[in-house]
């Protein structure tokens, strides 16, 4: 089609590129600035929980102007309102414009197609609109920082009633932070749309000759399956989003139930008959899908550094691909554990704590079969499987940790609390975000032709995760204290009104609450450590050392198969595949392994050229 | 570089890429649709109100379906004629599919727009009555004979060029419609005030000011005292002193474009004023967050010298006092040296005016805020959403409507519900009251309802079958218009069948323009403390409108976007077809599909909204 740029000016190679490498790029970039300024709101949230009587000190305050704190803070001190604004869109950067986005948005369409043997995604232009929906939706949310009514303020989740009426004192309903979040999100979801239509595709009728569905890699695999979920799970989040546009604008009630109060205006004027639990359904089919959506990119991304590293193949390949496909499945009939405490009533919690407890299996099955990839392997601790390695066990304690949340009585006592967001934070910081941060140092040398630096990468490396679980493991402590989840000052005005108050376990707040301090000095620290893999991001682009060949790191897969970095095309000629994925540890090899794209007849003369490269 | 598989299909999975891509697409779209359905289920299950059954005309959605059933026949027509390379023949087929979606928006916005121009009001003893909101005469209990806004309208807006009400309506019969329905001060019974929230005001929001002084009249709203600020600008030791006064009292709140008077505050000057507060407001933060860092630092090295502090923790009760103990030490020393004082930076956050005794009647759009204390007489303010206040006593703000349907189900009910005798409290509603229902013509209608229920329960008890609460409970606008058609006398059912509206005049619904059909509805006058909703036909006035407007609205986008698609496949596909006419023809299949697939969803649309 039309997109065969022979000679493409800087526009059309570098902004409004239809190039899967490129828009990948573009995503990654993207995705990692989001982080950044996510990771920032929550420095900004730890301050005030940890000094909730101090003022932001000026190194905190930098970013904002002596009008917008005139506005926002108190005397200096983040004001409740304002600390919910930091958490609703903490969560919402996090999740839909930061981890998706790196996960399925940067390394899918990087390395998606290059592993499938395909020249580019099946629709490029659809591909780039993707990137600009996306685009577009993130800065209309994070936009409203600048509106006279701040950004959304009801949390990531939104749930009303309390986001409906969310802003509804402003006369331009439209330019208030919850509608654009709502009209953001219907941007993001229509970008997910088309980004899943085209992997799909892609991976159904783009593959390579030889190409077979047990010789895809398993990251292929993943990222079908992550295309399924967002296609069939967003739609619902856009009706609940819809549905709660349409109350902002018209007045209707959905959501609201009859005889709602609200302080200031009584008995508020609207139809009733609606319920805050549609929402809560409505959001939550979305809600649960979205963590393995989350989730299943690191995993895969993992699964394709361990096999490379241990020069060992995958473990249980096959059971890995039916495990995903299970847990696909299942991710959509979990979503009501996220409302136990709604009064849904004991049938139908029964019913979701069942199908939760059974999606632990396939997800056990996909760590155990990555640990059980490193037993008897002849372990390269390059700083990618660094990352990977540390993946594995704080990814395994995200997920115990879920399961007493998993019981609905345990949840009684949980619920809301920092155990919850111990428990998730465990599975998306230092699990997914250090396989994604591998995956980059993995495939860096691909895109750039250059090797990140490996002393700054374990100066990243070793800092992160000392940090990482200093912030997150005294959550689940204080979580099962009683720490109420959305506290903006960490509890202190909760022991001004109860000292002494004590859990039925006897705990108070009073004995864990100086935690905060540790925690948020932890976030301020790990914050520091971010700051080699920003150098390293953009030094290692100009003076990395140079890869030898295409396949540094002598792996199987056909993205190693292209020029580095591969150009428009990506391949130089079109690649055959004659095996499965992870052919390592062959004592027929000459090296030790057997590329993808080697033929059987060629091998011996092929293992000549590797050796000799290396 | 070519993507494969673009026209033709990819040999083992015999499908080519955007094939693919439509059905997934359509997957995603069946999920979006099932869920705007699960909600619908949900909503309707739950509903704590009856739930409205066939409360839409159903000619225009049986039409509609037929339409687009139609029109998915034709596009498979116009597919197979690519195939058959005949192009003339696609441009009929695709020619007449795109027609049908026109005419189906066509018919759509008409019973949108039917929908729209309906009153609804709910009263607080849950009966409710639709209608349209008619222009009363001059007098026809009107509390003070000032016709208010729209008689400024006509004296001083039309003099100097502003239309102070963009509510004007359209003409009824010669005369002048005005969508009567305001919140209403009268500043004649009492002090009226109107504040402005200087925080919160925003000169885009001025049809709210350019509303008031248009109803209130010229000159009459003054301001209440001096609006004032000082502020001091500190230098090293030295502290510079402005005191300010922005405006004196007395000074005339004015529209827009008439400054250049002395005294006059309009939107310029009050957006001066916003600014005096913020930058005041800055100041005073800016001094404070100093203050608030010097206490902070005192307490860290108290917390680790002082013999009382040490190793005590932040949030401990003596942490937290001796930290304020050090910052009113601090701000003391900073007023002290005239760096500070509590009158460091002062500016109000309100500006205040009085309006005159002898001012018109204040109305407001209902939807411009909240009201509080709705009743005649009594005192009330009115919260506009730009933080703008109008206090006063509250003006006669009833709603004048001519009722085309009556409906008592909610309230049955409700009595049900509390085991209350329904049929007592209806006659006792305060529908029937003589304020309300000056003429006791809706008493009137209510009366031959009752006999026309008998007359039907009676019928319906041979077949053995009993009439719906619907029926009991409800009065059309049909059988208004019959029952007034034979004067109120129901003798029997055959009669009133045989005067009621038909298929053809049910399309149209109820027409206030009619002059003769028009006396079929009783005028009441609600009073305002007894309305507890107050909406047209939308989504506002209950789930079943909400869910209607929501489906139906999407799936027109759907019409839309499918058929400028389509359009596009008619009108600029023969370039395509030159090239490659198998290439235009898989196109126009995966466009059908999606045709197809909006076809569908009205199949379901059409019986939940329209039959059930």
């Amino acid at each position: 089609m039309g997109d065969d740029h022979h000679n493409p000016n800087f526009i059309q190679k570098y902004i409004f590129s239809t190039d899967h490498k490129m828009i990948g790029i573009q995503y990654g970039i993207t995705a990692l600035l989001f982080l950044l300024f996510g990771f920032f709101l929550m420095m900004l949230m730890r301050w005030s929980i940890a000094y909730p009587n101090e003022p932001l000190p000026e190194w905190l305050g930098f970013a904002f102007n002596e009008d917008w704190k005139a506005r926002w803070l108190t005397d200096g001190k983040v004001t409740g309102e304002t600390y919910n604004m930091f958490g609703a869109m903490h969560g919402t950067i996090m999740v839909f414009l930061g981890v998706v986005p790196l996960g399925f948005g940067a390394f899918g369409n990087y390395v998606g197609p290059l592993q499938v043997g395909a020249i580019d995604m099946a629709f490029p232009k659809l591909n780039m609109m993707s990137y600009w929906l996306y685009l577009v939706g993130g800065l209309m949310m994070c936009g409203s920082f600048f509106l006279e009514s701040g950004t959304a303020k009801s949390g990531w989740t939104n749930y009303p009633p309390l986001s409906s009426y969310a802003d509804s004192q402003h006369p331009n309903q439209f330019f208030t932070g919850q509608t654009q979040w709502l009209l953001g999100m219907v941007f993001l979801i229509s970008s997910s749309l088309l980004g899943s239509v085209n992997v799909i595709t892609t991976i159904v009728n783009l593959r390579a000759k030889g190409m077979t569905w047990m010789r895809l890699p398993f990251f292929v695999w993943a990222m079908l399956v992550v295309a399924f979920l967002l296609l069939l799970a967003f739609p619902p989040l856009e009706v609940a989003g819809i549905l709660q546009l349409v109350d902002r604008f018209t007045g209707s009630s959905f959501f609201q139930p009859t005889g709602l109060y609200q302080s200031g205006v009584g008995v508020v004027e609207q139809a009733g008959g609606g319920s805050p639990l549609l929402f809560q359904h409505l959001f939550w089919f979305l809600g649960h899908p979205e963590v393995y959506v989350l989730l299943l990119p690191a995993i895969a991304v993992v699964a394709e550094i361990i096999p490379v590293n241990t020069r060992k193949p995958l473990w249980g390949y096959k059971s890995m691909v039916y495990a995903v496909m299970v847990l696909g499945f299942l991710s959509f009939i979990v979503w009501a554990h996220h409302m136990y405490i709604t009064g849904m009533g004991p049938a139908i919690s029964t019913f979701f704590q069942v199908t939760t407890v059974l999606i632990s299996v396939p997800s056990v099955v996909l760590i155990t079969s990555m640990l059980i990839s490193l037993w008897g392997g002849s372990i390269r601790f390059t700083v990618p499987m660094m990352w990977a390695c540390a993946f594995l066990p704080m990814f395994g304690i995200g997920g115990l940790t879920g399961l007493p949340l998993a019981f609905n009585l345990v949840d009684l006592h949980l619920h809301d609390t920092y155990y919850v967001i111990g428990h998730f934070h465990y599975v998306v910081a230092p699990g997914i975000l250090f396989g994604l941060f591998g995956g980059i140092y993995h495939w860096y040398p691909k895109m750039f032709g250059r090797y990140m630096n490996t002393f700054l990468g374990h100066l990243h490396f070793w800092p992160s995760l000392i940090f990482i679980n200093l912030v997150f493991f005294p959550m689940l402590l204080q979580g099962m204290a009683g720490f109420h989840r959305r506290w903006y000052n960490g509890g202190a005005a909760y022991l001004e009104s109860d000292p002494d108050g004590e859990n039925v376990f006897g705990q108070t707040v009073r004995e864990w609450i100086d935690l905060n301090e540790l925690m948020s000095w932890s976030v301020f620290l790990l914050a520091a450590a971010q700051l080699p893999f920003i150098i390293n991001l953009f030094t290692a682009w100009f003076s990395g050392r140079k890869v030898e060949n295409d396949n540094p790191w002598n792996a199987t897969t056909l993205e190693w198969n292209t020029p580095t970095p591969p150009p428009h095309g990506n391949f130089v000629t079109e690649p055959s595949v004659y095996r499965g994925p992870y052919e390592y540890s062959r004592p027929d090899a000459d090296g030790d392994y057997y590329p993808q794209w080697v033929d059987k007849s060629e091998t011996a003369k092929s293992n000549e050229k590797e050796s000799a490269d290396a | 570089m070519e993507i494969p598989y673009v026209v033709t299909p990819r040999k083992d999975t015999g499908l080519n890429n955007s094939k693919i891509a439509i059905w997934l697409f359509l997957a995603s779209e069946v999920m979006l649709f099932g869920g705007l359905f699960s909600a619908y289920i949900f909503l309707r299950i739950y509903a704590d109100y009856p739930w409205p059954e066939r409360a839409l005309a159903v000619l225009p959605g049986l039409v509609n379906t037929f339409i687009l059933i139609a029109s998915s026949v034709t596009v498979v027509f116009a597919w197979a004629s690519l195939k058959l390379r005949n192009w003339r023949a696609f441009q009929g087929f695709m020619g007449f599919t795109v027609f049908c979606a026109l005419v189906f928006m066509v018919l759509k916005s008409i019973e949108y727009n039917s929908k729209f121009h309906h009153h609804a009001v709910r009263t607080s003893e849950y009966s409710s009555v639709e209608g349209h909101v008619h222009y009363f005469e001059e007098g026809h209990g009107s509390g003070s004979g000032h016709a208010g806004g729209e008689s400024s309208d006509k004296s001083e807006g039309s003099s100097d060029g502003h239309k102070y009400l963009s509510i004007t309506g359209e003409t009824l019969e010669g005369g002048k419609h005005i969508d009567h329905n305001f919140y209403v001060v009268d500043p004649t019974a009492g002090d009226a005030n109107v504040t402005f929230d200087l925080d919160r005001f925003h000169p885009d929001y001025d049809k709210y000011i350019n509303v008031i002084i248009g109803c209130a009249g010229k000159g009459k709203i003054t301001l209440a005292k001096d609006y004032w600020y000082t502020q001091r600008e500190v230098s090293g030791n030295s502290v510079k002193v402005t005191e300010k006064i922005l405006f004196k009292e007395g000074s005339v709140l004015a529209l827009r474009d008439e400054k250049n008077e002395e005294s006059v505050i309009s939107i310029a000057e009050l957006q001066e004023a916003k600014d005096a507060f913020l930058l005041a407001r800055k100041h005073e933060q800016k001094i404070r967050t100093k203050a608030q860092r010097v206490a902070g630092a005192a307490l860290t090295k108290a917390l680790k010298e002082d013999s009382l502090l040490r190793g005590m923790s932040r949030w401990e009760d003596d942490a937290v006092k001796f930290r304020d103990k050090v910052l009113k030490e601090e701000l003391a020393k900073l007023e002290a040296n005239g760096q500070f004082d509590s009158d460091y930076a002062k500016a109000a956050s309100t500006i205040s005016f009085s309006v005159a005794k002898d001012a018109h009647l204040i109305r407001v759009k209902p939807s411009w805020g909240f009201m509080t204390g709705k009743e005649t007489g009594k005192d009330t303010n009115i919260a506009l959403l730009d933080g703008t206040l109008i206090t006063g006593i509250a003006g006669d703000s009833s709603l004048p409507i001519a009722v085309d349907a009556l409906d008592f189900t909610h309230l049955v009910m409700r009595a049900e519900d509390k085991g209350l005798d329904a049929d007592a409290l209806i006659e006792e509603s305060l529908l029937f009251d003589s304020q309300v229902d000056a003429t006791g013509q809706l008493r009137t209608v209510w009366e031959a309802h009752k006999k026309w229920r008998a007359l039907f329960a009676a019928e319906l008890a041979k077949k053995g079958k009993v009439p719906t609460e619907n029926d009991k409970y409800r009065v059309t606008w049909h059988q208004m218009v019959a029952y007034h058609r034979l004067d109120y006398q129901i003798d029997n059912l055959g009669e009133v069948k045989k005067v009621t509206p038909g298929l053809f005049e049910d399309f149209k619904g109820a027409n206030h323009k009619n002059k003769e059909e028009v006396k079929a509805y009783p005028e009441l006058r609600i009073p305002r403390e007894n309305m507890v909703l107050d909406s047209k036909l939308t989504p506002k006035w209950n789930n079943y409108y909400g869910i209607y407007f929501t489906i139906t609205g999407l799936h027109g986008l759907h019409v839309i976007g499918g058929a400028i698609v389509l359009g596009y496949y008619l009108f600029f596909g023969r370039k395509m077809y030159d090239s490659n006419p198998d290439w235009l023809a898989n196109r126009v299949e995966v466009g059908g599909l999606f045709w197809h697939f909006v076809d569908l969803v009205w199949i379901f649309v059409f019986p939940i909204f329209y039959l059930m």
